[in-house]
Order: C-alpha cells, then structure tokens, then sequence
C-alpha cells in the first residue's frame, strides 16, 4: 500500500509528513538544450508519436521549451520558456472533469487517473497552460524499443489524457525510502527527470512546506513570478526571470 | 391540393388526410428512405472505423481538443428547442395558430435530441467507458463529478429529453386512440398499449389538459435552462473567448433561431410532400417568419453586445480571437455565417409579402441552420486555436470522417423523422380538430 | 564470456554507493560494478551501472538503471567531473541505439552488386576467416576510418594497423579539428583547454554553438549555469558574435551578426584597441610580437568589412579590460571558412592579451598526466586527408578498406568524391552496428555490441578540469549475435599471428583493457588489490584524480598571417553565403536512427522529422518566398531542395541548413527524410588544418512551385515569425 493510503487510513500508525511540490524553472540559467524533453519522454514512457501525427500538431511533450521571437534582424532576440504542468493548486482542469479522472493530490499534485479517464478533454481546453496532452491512438513501439520502457510508469492507452506527473513515480519511491528510515524527505533527495538531466540547473525542485529547501528560497527570489499569474490558477511552478545585461 | 372542409362535416376528411401518410406509402418514400439509409450507413462505418483506429481520426489537436462534434452537439440541441418554444411558448400564449405546427416540431425535438446525445458518444476518447459518466452504484463508490458542466449538460440533456418525450406523448395519446381504431396490422397493438384506455370521456380530456398545462411551463423552463448550461459549457471555462456572461442568453436565442429555421423548413417540405397546403397555410409561415424576425433581432443584438465587450475591452487574450474572426483566419467562414444568420434573414424577412412566401421562407430556414451551423464551429475553434501561451496557436478543419461521421448523422436524423412520419400523424389531428370547432364556434357567435 | 558464468560474481553482490551531489543529498543509487548473473536479479529493484556515453565525443560519466537484464533510463553521473551528473538529448537517446529496431543482428556478407543492399546471414566463423583472409590477400594495402577512438581500443587498433601497414584514419565530421589545431598551434597542447566558464564574468564568444553540440555540450551547459546564477550576486555576461544566431546566441545578453568569415579581423579590431588604449594585460615586452598581428587592418577596414560598427569594436574592448575574469571562445561558424584557424590563433593571442590564459575564469590545462599507458589522443584526420585516401584507393595503393562508426560517404560532401573509395576498394568491412550509408557498401559485416553491451574505455583531456580514465562496461546481455569489436580485432590478431600475436597476448579486449588498467589506477595506501581497486573503478565509471596541478603556458605566440575567406561559386551567380550547421538533436547525422531525436524539435525553427532552409525574412520577401514554400539551393556542386522557414536571426546574406538528415539508408527513422545539405559543399578547406570548410561554397535559391509539409512543434502558421510574449506576465 503506498504512502498515501497509509496515512488517509492509519494517521495514527504512521507518522505523518506533509508535503507541497513545487518546481522552479530560472530562466536565467534555461539554455533551451530540450535535454529535459528526452529526459521526460525516457522516464514517463511517453509515446513516439511519429512524422505524421507530429505534423497534425499531436506530437505529445510533458514539458515543452516554448520559443517566442521578439524585435527584427539584427535586433532580434529569443526567449525560452519551458512549460510542463504547472500543477497549479487552483486547477482549472480538474473541475471540469466529469469523471475526477483530474483531480488533486493532499501534496499538491495535480494528478490524471488514466484509468478514469473517458476522453471528454475539456480539462485540456480549461488549461491555460496548454499542458495536457491526448492519446489520439494506442501508443505503438517497434520491436524492440519497447524494452526500455519504464516499468514504474503506465503507458497510456488511446482517448486518454495525460500530463506532467512530476515524476509522481520517483516522488514515491523518494517518500518510501524516507518513510522506511522514519523520516522526512530531505531536499535534493528527489529529483524529476527533468530536473535531473537539465545541465544547467535551470530546474529545481522540491517541498514548499520546508522552509530550507531551495525551492521555498527560490520562491521568494524578487524574480520569481508564475505563468499568467493573473488568472488565479496559483501554479505549483515558479519561473525566475531571465535577466538581461 | 386538397380543399380545406368547412363544418363539421369536415372531421372525416381531417381524419383521412392526416392519416394517409400512415396509410399509404409510395416508391418515393422507399427510395428517400433508402438513400438515407446509405448515408447512414457511411456514417456509422466512419463511426466504427474511428472507435476501432482511434478519436485521432479526427483532425483534432492541442490546443484544439474540441471540434466538428462538440460544434454539432451545440447545433442540434438548438435545433431540438425548435418543438418545445414553438409548442410550448405557443401554448402558452394560447396562439391558435400553432395547431397544425406543434406536433411536427415536437417531433423535430425528438429526433434532434437523439442526434445530439450521438454526437456526445462520437466525441468521447474511449466511447467504451462512457458509463463512467452515469451515476451507478460500483464497488469504489466512485460518482460523477457534478462540479463538471459537462455532468450537468448529462442531467440537463437527460431530463430534457424525459420531459420532452412526455411533453410529445401527453398530446398524442387522443391519436393514438384514433390509430388505434382506425389502422389495422401490426401497429395496432402498439397504439393500443400507448393510447393507454384512451376513449375521450369527458374526465380524460380534463386530465389529459390539465396535464398538458402542467407540463408546457415546465418544459419551457426546462428548455431555457438547458441550453443555459449548453453555453455554460464555454461561459464558465476560462478560454479566451468563451469566458462571457452573455453566453447562457446567447445559446438559448441561438437555439430558438435555428429550430425556427429547420421548423420552417421542415414545415414547408411536410406540406408539399403531403399536400397539406389545407392545413399548413400562409398565416402560420407569417407567423412562424415573425417570430424569425424577433430571433434574428435578438441574436444579433446579443452577438454585438458580446464582441463590442470584447473589442471595446481590448484584452490582447480576447483580441486574438475576435481578430481571427473579423478579419484574419476566420474572416470567411465569420462574414457567411453573419450574412446566412443575420443580414439575409433580415433584409428578406422585412418585407411583408416574403414573409408569406413558404418556399423563400424555407431557403431562409436553411440558410439560418447553415450559419447557425457555422457560428457553432466558429464559437469553438478560434477560442480554443488562440490560448494565451501564443507559441501554441493553432488551426483546424474537420476531416473526412468527421465529415462523413456529421453528413451520416443528418442523414440519421431525417431517417428517423422520416419514420416516425409513418408512426404518428405529422400534426395533431384532435388539436387540428379542436381547433376547427374552435373556429367553426366563433364564426357561429 | 566471464560475464554469464555465474558463480564467478556472486561474491561481488550489491554495493550501495550513496551519489552525493555536493550541497544536496542524493537518491541511493543500487550502483553496481558487474552486469549481474541472473540469480542475483531481483525483480522490480533498479540496479545501476556506471559508463560512459559515447553518443559523441565529449564522453559523459553516465549511471544506467537496468531493471531484470534491461536497460530502461541513462542518466548522467554525479561523481563524474565532466558532466556533474547531467546528461544532454543525445546521451538519453543511446537507449534507442540500443533497442533500435533496425541494429545489425549478426555478421553479414554482401549479395549482388555492392551497395545493392542484400545481405546474407553468416557465422562468426565465416566472417573473421573471410577478413582475415582478405587482410592476406590485401597485404599492406589495409586503410581503417574509424571514429576517433581512445584508450585501449585505440591502441588495439593501432598496434594491428601499423603491423599490417595500413593506414588508421581518426575521422569525425564534429571533431572540431581547427579548434584543435589553432590550439595546437598556438599553445603547443594537444589537449584542449578546461575552459573555466563558470568562474569567468563576461564571455565573448566567436560562434562557439557550446549549449548546443561543439566539444562538450554538458559540461559547458553545467559551466554555463553557474555563470549565469551560480554566483551570489555576480551574473557573467555573454555577447556572441555570429551570422546566424544559433541556440547559444539565444543565450547571449547581446549578439552581434557578422559578415562570415570575417570573424578574425573582428578580433584584431578588438585588440588594436586594446593595445591602443593600454587596456591589455600583458607585459608590452611579450606583447610586441602580436602588435603587428593585430594591426594588419585598420579599424576602418575592419567594420566596413565585419560589418560590426567601430563603437561596438570599442565597447566590447573597453568590457573586456573591465572585465574581472573575461573569456573568449572561438568555433563553430567562426572556424567553417578557409581561414578558420587563423580566427581561432587570432582569438588564443586575445586571450593571451586579456591575460585568460591559466586563469581562473579563463583557459587552463592540466599538467599532462604521468602515466605509464599513452594519454595522448589519436590525432584527428581532416576532410583534405580524407581526399588524399580517394587517390591511393584510385591508384590501388590502398584496397581494403574497414569502416568503424564512421559514415563517410554521408557525411562528406559528395565533391570530394569519397564514394570513389567506395566504388575502387578490393574489399570494404564494416564494423558497425547499423546500416548507415557507408556501411550499406560494405561487403562484410562483422557488427559491434552496442556500448552498452561492451566494454571499452576512453581517455579524455579535452576541456575537462581534471583528466580522467573512463570505463564502460556491459550493462545489459548483448540483444543479437553481434560482438565487441575489440573482442573481434583481438581474435583477429592472434589469426594474423606472427609478431602481432605477440603483441596482442590476451585472450579477450577485456583483459588487454585490465593490463592497462593496472598501471592506470592508483595504488593507495594501505595498498588495495588491484581487483578491488577495478572493481570501484567500474562502480564509479572509471577513474580521475581530484585535482591535478596547472601547467603554465608560454606567452610567447607564433605570429599570424590573416588572410580573408575565400568561397567557391561566384558571388553574381551564387549570392548568398551557405551555413549547414549540426542539429541539435541528429548532429552530423548520427542521431537520425533515434525516433526520439526526430522528434525534438530545434529549439530555435521548432522543426522536427525532416530538412529545411532558413532565410532571412527580408530576403525571403525579396525572393518571394513564403513560409513553407518548396525551394531549391544550388551551388556549384549540387542542389537540394526543402521548405523554406523564415529565420528572423539569419544575415540576410545567409542560407542556414541543418545537418543530420538526408541518408540513403539507416534505418527505418533515417532512410529517405529530409535532405542533407553536404551536397552542396565544394572542396574547399582550411588552410591549416584541412578541414572542410563548410561555409565557403556560395549558393543560389530559388522558389519552386508548390509548398511541401515541415513539421513544426509550432503550429501559428499565420505569425510565421513574431510571436509576442507579453502574456507572460512578468517575462522581461
Ligand atoms: N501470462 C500470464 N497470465 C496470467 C497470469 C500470469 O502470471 N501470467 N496470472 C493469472 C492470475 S493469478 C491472475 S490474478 C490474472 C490477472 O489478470 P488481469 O486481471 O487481467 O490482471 P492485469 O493484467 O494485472 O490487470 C488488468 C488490467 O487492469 C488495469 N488496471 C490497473 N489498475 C486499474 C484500476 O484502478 N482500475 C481499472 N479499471 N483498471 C485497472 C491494468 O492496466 C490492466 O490493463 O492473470 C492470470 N493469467
Ligand atoms: N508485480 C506484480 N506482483 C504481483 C501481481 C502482479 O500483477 N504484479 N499479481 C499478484 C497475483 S494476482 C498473484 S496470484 C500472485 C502470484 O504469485 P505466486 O503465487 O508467487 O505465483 P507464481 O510465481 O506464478 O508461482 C509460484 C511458484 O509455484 C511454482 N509451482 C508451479 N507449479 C507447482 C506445483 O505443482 N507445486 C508446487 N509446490 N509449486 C509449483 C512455480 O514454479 C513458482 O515458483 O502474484 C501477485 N503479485
Ligand atoms: S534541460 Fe534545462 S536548460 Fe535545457 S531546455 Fe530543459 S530546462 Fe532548459
Ligand atoms: S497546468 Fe493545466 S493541467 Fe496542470 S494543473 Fe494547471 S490547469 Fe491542470
Ligand atoms: S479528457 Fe479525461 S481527464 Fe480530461 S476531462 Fe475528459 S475524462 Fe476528464
Ligand atoms: S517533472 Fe517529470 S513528468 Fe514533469 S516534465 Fe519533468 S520529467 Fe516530465
Ligand atoms: S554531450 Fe551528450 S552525447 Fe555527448 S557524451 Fe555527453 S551526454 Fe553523451
């Protein structure tokens, strides 16, 4: 039985922690690499999509380094803005979902119960992020590459939604280990794939509810700031701004 | 063309012309019945084919996860209010000359709700879960999420449609009696176990009306808040586009406008094809093109007042939108669907002597349910194709079995209200009936 | 093989190495040293084995987590000094080197005409007694084109090539041979430099693609974010300087469009004023041999033919002396023209002047190891000597020819008429593991093991602090009936026998590597055996001291003879300069079998599955091209066709293609996409190094008709080119 249900079931068992996941993305370090895109599709089994279902705008990414082009040669400049859920804890895209197949975590997690999921996709219309991704068919691998796939990860079948998890596998097993030695999760001590691969550290990530861990200093740098703020989806992601001379 | 009866005499004749259909069936019929049947059966092939491949047979994509099938379920839920405003609302106000045209209408909402519960099912991911949008009782002791408007359209729609099918049944009971009496074969034990004992004493009008005026304010209401929650599906989203008050108002005007203009139709093809120029007359289009006239003001009014808000407000989120509409990838399909639901109906319907033209006042009706038609895709589309991360814009045009899979289902809806034309007499014979006494009455005082 | 007999480990169990990251604790890895035998598999426990990648040449310390005898993610090594436990695109798409669907799954010999593609099934017998017997028949006539290869492998290779005399040839499209041989040049080190990014303030940048794919993507991207926010409340600085701009300059506070080619005079205006002005941080005794280097062009000259206007020459001067630890790095683009290492010498001498050379925050090497076993790199052939193979294969000095993870004809232009080597070779074997083009010609196949089935290991002293011994070992049972090259070119040489048995005693490449090794690791105090010592280096990936003392670099610097780029094509005919450049994800080509790297798309064009050809909007509009229109190049030498894509970043006087697609064969993912714009280079070279100087052919567009399909991540077709940002709130 994972964690979780433990301590929705025996709060008196099993000493309690609590935890609220939060990922910070310096913008000032993201060199747009996309080693996190790869570094997610090998943790998550995320499908190979292929040339034509790509070319039909399906090509399913968790995260994604979204690219805006701003002024004209020679002035041009380039930003990147690498976008995955934001886990927000006002998530618009759980609401809407009729069957709670999108639905929060105690942790903060904005969590996608595959299983449930019927397919209707108004949660990936209601999220401003952009961040859920369809299964427009059966995922396919040709023999063998299917033999890398991650054993601690479902693969999704076709009509089901999907999304960042923040690796909600290695949160786990994070969380069972630290359980096991009858403590807390220490910071650095899970890292997402993401967050793993990234060279330059443009990821970090961590439990808000430590107030030493970097993620809870990084929060309050004075060039943090959320993805449309303004829409009161209170994301789980803080960027810090990328700086300029 | 057969002579409107004068009298009391005339009960037979309304008894015979108004059952012919039911009686005698021509080569034509099997022959449109069977053309139908073709087209429905390439749409339920497409149907299969994309249950078995996958949805991705349509043309569907982040950040556009609804399309042809969500635009087509707006649209013919609007087309089924078309029954209950016009009975409803004519009932209601004790309009006389709604007799002849209710029951087709009522028909219409039938079918049209039949349609739109389809084209839920087409929508769905995984069609084969779609139990778990009911609330039964499981082992997990998981129910709906009736946070969702989604879980509210499903009640909405599902007693809509329960009401309705009361609402079309109550009134039909005095004809089933009649059918009852008068058709022999196979159907007769099945009007006989619907007439329910029908065999018009005085107490079963009595309750029978009461009933009926119970129910026609009900289902009014009924119909104003479902196509509410059809627009609260877009208004409580926080799409671009779609977040606005103004939707709820909109879908319910919208729907009414379209289910006039297929009633027009509808009537107008009835009428010639059954020859019931005698009963189906100029006054009841005038009226029918007033009410148009009423809708298409309404409509338009409304539709200003949202994309002034919009344009007036000048949010770059919402701007993108309305520029894809007014004049950038939208503009085309945006200025047909103005000019097929607001310019033409109203430079046409302004004229007194259009307004009792049948055939022009049906090319009007279709038209209005082509743009209305359009205006559905173009609700959806251009709102979900502009999110406010502009690095994801993106288009969408249904494809082939999307197309097939919507030209199939109107396909289905015609066969179905081509069947049902053989099941139960297009107008309400005792209503027709009352009617005529009604007026026999008032020319005697 | 050792490896299955299964007793043999047993004792060896699980050693849990805790991988501390410094400052932040780690996950427990199950690191452990040897493939583990089948009983001690515990089903649903991830075991992880340290390697090292070899997707490209940089060489990252990796862990590979195997879950019951299948490998399942790579990521990168913590403890490693390179990569700091951080792995690039490339490194986690080894995995689908290895479960690729199209491998070669056994030896194979040629049917039909060469390069016809059928091959049939053979033995492991048959295939080495056919090699050895055509390495009889084609006595001292052997040439072996082998990626460049180090350590153990390298020496194998080696000792079997110079007994046979043949011809060993180090070749690598990337290799980035100029900057090695500017390096060479002008520092007397084969090694290249630790360049100590993370410590140095501001970074000007001459083309260098370091975030992308030159020398050592990872370690600079961990180098690069330390630059940026590694420091409390200092944030390096970083202009770069190039025509089109790349994902590195994307990164970059300022970046600064040049005239191609032109680079070199661009850093003598730099150093003019330096000097000029008293700036330099040199004594003037040392600095009198570059004063006439640099003051062969007046400033005048300079930025009318850089293009870069006298004040911005001034102002980057004037940031570089005030600078505390200022950088200068030149590549990429930068070194693409006939004058490439003059650039690259041009730039070494400005950091001599701006005092970077030893410095923290600057170039630093290490003192060269002092170790028994040869730390010196193969040096790499270039493209001119690759031509100079083309005429003895002609002549028939030369007829058998080996391929080993090189893919020549691809990644040649087809000038240089390689596929001649091809065509006139008596015998060609190949080694590799896939059907890449060149590989399609051969008429054995003898195949590898994928690395991550095999052991190898690798010396490395490019750009890295410290240099280190790396290993990689097999993490998982070989697939298919392939086997270890190493293993093959020992068997080989005991067939071959005589003095070459002698020199190659072992009985397996495992062992050759264990005598080597020997003498690499350490022994501590209290002495440990050497088993153990083997077997913490294999649990680790290999083996490097914490720190190594810093040699000092003479100042004195060779002169400098700058002369200005020359093109083919003339310039009324073919007006436009033309830059193929290595994707991000495929690089020269070699990432195109990865379904994964198809579908990253660049992060710049957001293209992915295929070729396309970027143009300056200006230009595209004075040509009438739209976006997605079909067009063609057309240089001199050859013409391909792709869509075109507006590229805002582009000198308007520039076509920019991506490499890495365009292959007649490899696979599946590979074969048919795209195009690759090699076609259109001409032989011409840089004058000092002889490598292919891929941006000296001119070419021409034209639109065609009709547009063709470019998949994109970004779909808003109707804003091809300027997106706006400002919903971001808060984004600068
Ligand atoms: N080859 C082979 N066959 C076997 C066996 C074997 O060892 N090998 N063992 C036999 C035995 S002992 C058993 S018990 C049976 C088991 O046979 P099955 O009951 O078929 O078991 P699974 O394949 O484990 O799971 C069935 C499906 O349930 C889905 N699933 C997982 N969680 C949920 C959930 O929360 N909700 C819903 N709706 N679905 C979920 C999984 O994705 C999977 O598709 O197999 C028997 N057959
Ligand atoms: N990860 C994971 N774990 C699971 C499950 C899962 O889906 N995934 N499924 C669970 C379920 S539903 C089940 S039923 C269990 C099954 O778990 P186990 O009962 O452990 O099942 P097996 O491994 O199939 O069989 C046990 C042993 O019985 C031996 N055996 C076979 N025939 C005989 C015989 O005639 N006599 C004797 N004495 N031994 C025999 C076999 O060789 C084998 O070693 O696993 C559970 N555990
Ligand atoms: S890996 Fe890191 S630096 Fe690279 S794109 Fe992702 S977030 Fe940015
Ligand atoms: S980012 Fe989107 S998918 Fe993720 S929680 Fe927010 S609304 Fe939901
Ligand atoms: S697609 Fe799945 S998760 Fe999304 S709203 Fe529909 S059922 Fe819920
Ligand atoms: S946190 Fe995990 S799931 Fe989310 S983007 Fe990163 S790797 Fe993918
Ligand atoms: S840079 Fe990337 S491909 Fe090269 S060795 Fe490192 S991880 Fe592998």
């Amino acid at each position: 039985m994972s964690q979780d249900n433990q301590e929705a079931h025996e709060p008196s068992k099993q000493p309690t922690w609590s935890y609220k996941w939060e990922m910070v993305v310096d913008l000032d370090r993201c060199s747009g690499c996309e080693a996190c895109v790869v570094a997610c599709h090998a943790e998550n089994n995320i499908r190979i999509s292929g040339e034509e279902e790509a070319a039909q705008g399906r090509a399913i990414n968790w995260i994604r380094i979204e690219r805006y082009w701003e002024g004209e040669y020679p002035n041009v400049k380039v930003k990147f803005l690498p976008v995955m859920c934001q886990h927000c804890d006002e998530a618009p895209c759980e609401p809407v979902c009729p069957v709670y197949a999108s639905y929060h975590t105690p942790e903060g997690l904005n969590a996608q119960v595959y299983n449930r999921c019927v397919g209707v996709r108004y949660c990936g219309n209601n999220c401003p992020y952009v961040a859920r991704q369809f299964n427009w068919f059966d995922p396919h691998w040709e023999e063998p590459l299917a033999e890398q796939l991650n054993p601690d990860v479902s693969v999704r079948s076709g009509g089901v939604m999907e999304k960042c998890t923040f690796c909600v596998q290695r949160i786990r097993r994070g969380k069972e280990t630290a359980a096991k030695e009858g403590r807390r999760v220490r910071d650095g001590d899970i890292t997402p794939a993401c967050v793993q691969s990234c060279p330059t550290s443009a990821l970090i990530f961590g439990d808000r509810n430590d107030p030493d861990s970097r993620v809870s200093h990084l929060k309050k740098s004075e060039r943090g700031f959320h993805l449309l703020e303004s829409l009161g989806t209170h994301p789980s992601v803080t960027y810090l701004r990328r700086l300029s001379e | 063309m057969t002579k409107r009866p004068v009298g009391w005499e005339e009960i037979p004749v309304i008894n015979r012309n108004l059952l012919s259909p039911l009686q005698t069936t021509t080569w034509r019929y099997f022959l449109w019945v069977g053309v139908l049947g073709c087209f429905v059966a390439a749409g339920a092939g497409a149907w299969t084919y994309q249950i078995q491949t996958g949805i991705g047979q349509t043309d569907l994509h982040p950040p556009i996860f609804w399309g042809s099938y969500i635009g087509s379920f707006v649209f013919w839920i609007g087309v089924s209010h078309s029954g209950t405003f016009i009975s409803g609302v004519l009932r209601l106000t004790n309009a006389e000359w709604r007799r002849p045209v209710t029951r087709m209408a009522e028909l219409m909402t039938i079918v049209a709700l039949i349609v739109t519960a389809l084209f839920v099912f087409y929508h769905l991911g995984r069609v084969w879960r779609f139990y778990y949008l009911i609330p039964y009782p499981n082992q997990r002791e998981l129910w709906p999420n009736f946070r969702s408007p989604l879980m509210w359209d499903a009640t909405a729609i599902f007693t809509y449609a329960t009401a309705s099918t009361i609402y079309i049944y109550l009134p039909l009971i005095p004809d089933f009696a009649l059918m009852r009496d008068r058709i022999q074969g196979w159907r007769k034990p099945i009007y006989r176990w619907l007439a329910v004992g029908w065999h018009g004493s005085q107490a079963q009008w009595q309750t029978l009306e009461t009933a009926i005026r119970i129910i026609t304010p009900l289902i009014v209401m009924v119909m104003i808040s479902v196509h509410s929650i059809v627009g609260w599906d877009f208004g409580v989203s926080l799409v671009p586009g779609w977040h606005s008050t103004i939707f709820a108002p909109y879908f319910v005007v919208g729907a009414v406008h379209s289910g006039l203009g297929m009633a027009v139709a509808g009537l107008y093809i009835l009428r010639q094809t059954y020859r019931l120029d005698g009963y189906i007359q100029e006054k009841h289009f005038e009226k029918l093109a007033q009410l148009l006239m009423v809708t298409t003001l309404v409509l338009a009014y409304l539709y200003f007042a949202e994309q002034l808000t919009v344009w007036y407000g000048n949010v770059p989120d919402h701007m993108a939108v309305q520029n894809s509409l007014l004049t950038e990838m939208y503009a085309v399909p945006f200025w047909v669907m103005v000019g097929c639901i607001y310019l033409l109906p109203l430079l046409t319907l302004v004229w007194p002597r259009f307004r009792r033209w049948p055939f022009g006042l049906m090319v009007i009706g279709l038209i209005i349910n082509v743009g209305m038609y359009i205006e559905r895709m173009l609700i959806i589309v251009p709102s979900l194709g502009h999110p406010r991360l502009s690095f994801q814009w993106s288009e969408y045009f249904p494809s082939l079995i999307e197309f097939t899979i919507m030209i199939g289902t109107l396909a289905f809806a015609l066969l179905l209200y081509s069947l049902a034309l053989k099941f139960v007499p297009a107008i309400s014979i005792w209503e027709e009936k009352a009617g005529r006494i009604h007026e026999y009455k008032t020319r005697e005082e | 093989m050792d490896l299955y007999r299964r007793t043999l480990f047993k004792l060896l169990g699980l050693t849990a190495a805790g991988t501390a990251l410094p400052g932040c604790e780690r996950e427990v890895h199950n690191l452990v040293p040897y493939l583990l035998p089948d009983e001690d598999i515990v089903p649903g426990v991830a075991n992880w084995y340290a390697s090292t990648c070899q997707e490209c040449e940089a060489g990252c310390g990796i862990i590979v987590r195997v879950m019951e005898g299948r490998a399942k993610k790579i990521e990168g090594n913590p403890q490693h000094p390179l990569n700091e436990g951080k792995l690039c695109a490339r490194g986690h798409a080894a995995l689908q080197g290895l479960y690729n669907p199209d491998r070669i799954q056994g030896p194979l010999k040629r049917e039909g005409r060469r390069g016809e593609g059928r091959f049939r099934p053979i033995s492991w017998e048959e295939g080495l007694s056919e090699w050895v017997e055509q390495l009889h028949s084609h006595a001292r006539t052997s040439a072996m084109i082998t990626r460049p290869v180090t350590g153990t492998l390298a020496s194998l290779f080696t000792t079997v090539i110079n007994s046979i005399s043949g011809r060993l040839i180090f070749y690598e499209s990337t290799g980035e041979r100029t900057v090695k041989k500017a390096n060479y040049l002008s520092f007397n080190r084969r090694e290249l430099p630790y360049y100590d990014l993370a410590h140095s303030d501001y970074l000007l940048s001459f083309g260098t693609p370091f975030l992308e794919h030159w020398l050592s993507p990872v370690s600079f991207g961990v180098a690069y974010g330390k630059f940026r926010q590694g420091r409390p409340m200092a944030r390096g600085r970083f202009i770069q300087v190039e025509p089109r701009l790349s994902l590195t300059a994307a990164n970059a506070d300022r970046w600064i469009p040049i005239r191609p080619g032109t680079e070199g005079l661009l850093v003598m205006g730099i150093g003019q004023i330096l000097m000029r002005e008293g700036l330099t941080r040199l004594a003037s005794s040392q600095q009198a041999s570059l004063q006439r280097t640099f003051t062969s062009f007046s400033l005048d000259d300079i930025s009318a033919a850089t293009e870069v206007s006298p004040d911005v020459i001034t102002k980057l001067a004037h940031e570089l002396s005030s600078a505390n630890a200022p950088l200068i790095m030149g590549g990429g683009p930068a070194a693409a023209h006939t004058n490439g290492t003059e650039t690259l010498m041009l730039i070494n001498a400005l950091n001599m002047l701006i005092g970077a050379i030893g410095r923290r925050g600057g170039l630093q090497w290490a003192e060269p190891p002092d170790s028994p076993v040869e730390t010196v790199q193969p040096e790499l052939s270039s493209e001119q000597m690759l031509t100079a193979l083309v005429q003895e294969f002609e002549e028939g000095s030369r007829s058998l020819l080996h391929l080993y993870l090189a893919d020549p004809l691809f990644t040649l232009p087809p000038s240089l008429k390689f596929e001649r080597v091809l065509k006139q070779a008596g015998f060609i074997v190949s080694f590799s593991p896939f059907f890449d083009d060149s590989t399609s010609m051969a008429d054995l196949i003898l195949p590898d093991h994928h690395p991550l089935e095999s052991w190898k290991d690798h010396f490395q002293a490019d750009t890295i602090a410290v240099p280190s011994w790396n290993l990689s070992q097999p993490v998982v049972r070989p697939l298919y009936d392939t086997r270890a090259i190493g293993d093959v070119w020992v068997e080989a040489a005991h067939r071959l026998g005589g003095s070459l048995g002698e020199q190659v005693p072992w009985n397996t490449f495992q062992d050759m590597m264990k005598t080597r090794w020997e003498a690499v690791l350490p022994n501590h105090h209290p002495p440990l055996s050497f088993e153990t010592r083997w077997r913490n280096a294999l649990q680790q990936g290999g083996w490097w001291p914490v720190d190594v003392p810093r040699q000092q670099i003479s100042p004195d610097m060779p002169s400098i003879t700058y002369e200005l780029p020359e093109f083919l094509g003339n310039i009324s005919d073919f007006p436009f300069y033309c830059y193929p450049y290595p994707s991000l994800g495929l690089s020269d080509g070699r990432g195109a079998n990865r379904p994964w790297l198809q579908e990253l798309p660049d992060p710049l064009t957001t293209g992915m599955w295929g070729t396309w050809i970027e143009l300056n909007p200006t230009t595209a509009k004075a040509l009438g091209i739209n976006p997605g229109d079909q067009v063609r190049v057309t240089s001199e030498y050859g013409s391909i066709e792709a869509s075109a894509l507006l590229f805002p970043g582009l000198h308007p006087d520039m076509i920019a293609i991506p490499l890495g697609q365009g292959h007649r064969a490899y696979g599946r993912y590979a074969r048919g996409r795209g195009v690759n714009p090699m076609m259109l280079l001409g032989p011409k070279f840089d004058r000092q190094s002889g490598s292919l100087a891929t941006g000296g052919t001119r070419v021409r567009v034209e639109r065609l008709k009709g547009g063709s399909k470019l998949v994109m991540l970004d779909q808003s077709k109707q804003h091809p080119v300027l997106q706006r940002m400002q919903e971001m709130g808060g984004v600068s």
